[in-house]
C-alpha cells in the first residue's frame, strides 16, 4: 500500500525519510564503480518493474492491488541495485500516477523498497531456489503491510484493532498472488534464458 | 497504441506552462512540505485549493480529470474514517486529512502536467539531484513506451491464438518473456550508447 501524503505526522516523516536517504545514499556510493554494462541493463529492468506495477488487479470495494517485483530485482541484481530502482520507480509513481506521496516517498520506500530488497534479498540467501524466492515475497508483503501500518498508527490516524487486521488480509492475497507470479517467472527464466540469474548481485 | 497518457496536458500552451520549472518545482515542494509538516486548518486549506483550481484552469487542465485523482487516497480515508468512528473523534479531523492530502496532490498535478518530463529532470539535475538517479528516471520514462507496446503487441497475440480473457499462468509467461526481452533490449542499448560515444561514466 502506497502510503499518500498529508497522512502522516511530521515525527514518522523525518524518521522514514532520513532512513531512506542514508540507505539510497549507500546503494548510490556502492554502485559508483561498476560494470558499465550494467547501467542500462539497470535501466531497463526499473522500466520493467515500473510495467510489472501498473497492472492492477481489481479487489473487492473497488480498490485494486498491484504487483511491486521488489524481490524479483532482488534476486536478480542483488540487494542495494534493487533499493535502487525501486526507489526509481516509486517516484516515479508518485509523480505521474500519484500513488503514494513525494514527503511520503520515504515510508513508502522504507516499507516497499527497503523490506523487499533487503529482507527479501536475505531470505533468498539462505537457500537461493525459487520457492525461497517466493517465500521471501510473501514474508515482505506481510511484513511492509504490518510496517505500513505502525506508520499510519504513530501519526495517530488509525487504532490496531481495525487497522492491522483490515492491512493483513488484504496483503494476505496480494502476498499470494504475487509469491505465485516470482515463481513462475522465475521458472520460466530458468527453463529458458538461465543466464540472466547469473548476475554479480550488489 | 496510445502514447502520452501520462502527463497529457504538459504540451499545452499557457501562462502558466511558459513559467520556469525551478519555480514550479520550489513552491510545489514549499507547499507540500508545509503542509505536511505544520498543522493548516481546514478553511486555509479550501482557500489553497481553490487558489489551485483557478491555476490549473488557468493552464487549461479539464476540471474532471483533476477531480478523478482523488479516488487513489479512498482506502486510506475508509481506514481512518472507521478508526475515527471507534475513537469517537470529529468528522473535522478526517475531513483536515483529506483536504490536505488533496492539496498536495492537486500542486503536484499541476506542476506535472504543466512540465515536459525532461525539463523536469534537468531542474532536478541542476538542483544537485543524483545523475544516477536522473539516468535511470529518463531511462524508465523513455522505455516505458516501448514496453508497454511490447506487452500490448503479446497480449493481442495471446488473444488471437486462444481465449478472451488472460489466465494468471499466460501472464506469468508474458512477463517472463517480457523480462527476457528487455534484457536483449539493454544488451543493444548498451552497444548504441558507446557507438554514441558514451564513456562510461554516470
Amino acid at each position: 500500500m502506497h502510503i499518500p501524503d498529508g497522512f502522516l505526522e511530521p515525527k514518522v516523516i523525518v524518521f522514514t525519510n532520513f532512513v531512506s536517504f542514508i540507505i539510497v545514499l549507500l546503494g548510490l556510493k556502492k554502485l559508483k564503480n561498476i560494470n558499465p554494462e550494467r547501467i542500462p541493463l539497470m535501466g531497463i529492468l526499473a522500466c520493467f518493474v515500473f510495467v510489472l506495477q501498473t497492472v492492477a488487479f481489481p479487489v473487492i470495494g473497488g480498490t485494486s492491488v498491484h504487483l511491486e517485483g521488489v524481490v524479483l530485482t532482488s534476486v536478480l541484481l542483488g540487494p542495494f541495485s534493487s533499493s535502487i530502482i525501486v526507489f526509481c520507480t516509486l517516484f516515479l509513481q508518485a509523480l505521474l500516477f500519484q500513488h503514494g506521496g513525494i514527503i511520503s516517498l520515504g515510508a513508502n520506500f522504507l516499507n516497499i523498497g527497503i523490506i523487499g530488497s533487503f529482507l527479501g534479498y536475505f531470505i533468498w540467501n539462505i537457500n537461493q531456489t525459487k520457492i525461497f524466492a517466493s517465500l521471501a515475497t510473501f514474508i515482505t508483503t506481510i511484513v511492509s503491510a504490518t510496517l505500513c501500518c505502525f506508520e499510519l498508527y504513530l501519526s495517530r490516524k488509525i487504532v490496531l484493532s481495525v487497522g492491522l487486521p483490515t492491512m493483513f488480509f488484504s496483503h494476505l492475497i496480494v502476498g499470494i498472488i504475487e509469491s505465485i507470479f516470482v515463481y513462475g517467472i522465475l521458472s520460466f527464466i530458468e527453463k529458458i534464458f538461465p543466464h540472466i540469474l547469473q548476475f554479480k548481485k550488489i | 497504441m496510445k502514447h502520452n497518457f501520462i502527463d497529457k496536458y504538459s504540451s499545452l500552451s499557457s501562462p502558466v506552462h511558459k513559467i520556469d520549472t525551478k519555480i514550479k518545482l520550489v513552491s510545489f515542494l514549499t507547499i507540500a512540505i508545509f503542509i505536511s509538516l505544520f498543522g493548516v486548518s481546514s478553511k486555509v486549506l479550501i482557500l489553497l485549493l481553490t487558489f489551485l483550481i483557478f491555476i490549473s484552469q488557468l493552464a487549461k487542465i479539464p476540471i474532471l480529470f483533476l477531480l478523478s485523482r482523488i479516488f487513489v487516497i479512498f482506502p486510506f480515508v475508509f481506514l481512518i474514517s472507521v478508526s475515527y468512528l471507534i475513537n469517537k473523534q470529529s468528522f473535522s479531523d478526517v475531513l483536515n486529512v483529506v483536504l490536505k492530502s488533496y492539496a498536495i496532490i492537486l500542486s503536484l498535478l499541476i506542476l506535472i502536467q504543466t512540465t515536459k518530463f525532461s525539463d523536469l529532470l534537468d531542474t532536478l539535475k541542476s538542483f544537485k539531484f543524483p545523475k544516477f538517479l536522473v539516468l535511470l528516471l529518463s531511462f524508465i520514462y523513455r522505455y516505458f513506451f516501448v514496453l508497454t507496446d511490447e506487452v500490448e503487441k503479446m497480449s493481442f497475440a495471446v488473444k488471437l491464438r486462444q481465449q478472451e480473457k488472460l489466465s494468471i499462468k499466460t501472464l506469468i509467461n508474458l512477463f517472463g518473456f517480457l523480462l527476457i526481452r528487455s534484457y536483449n533490449r539493454a544488451e543493444k542499448i548498451n552497444k548504441a550508447m558507446i557507438l554514441r560515444g558514451w564513456d562510461n561514466r554516470v
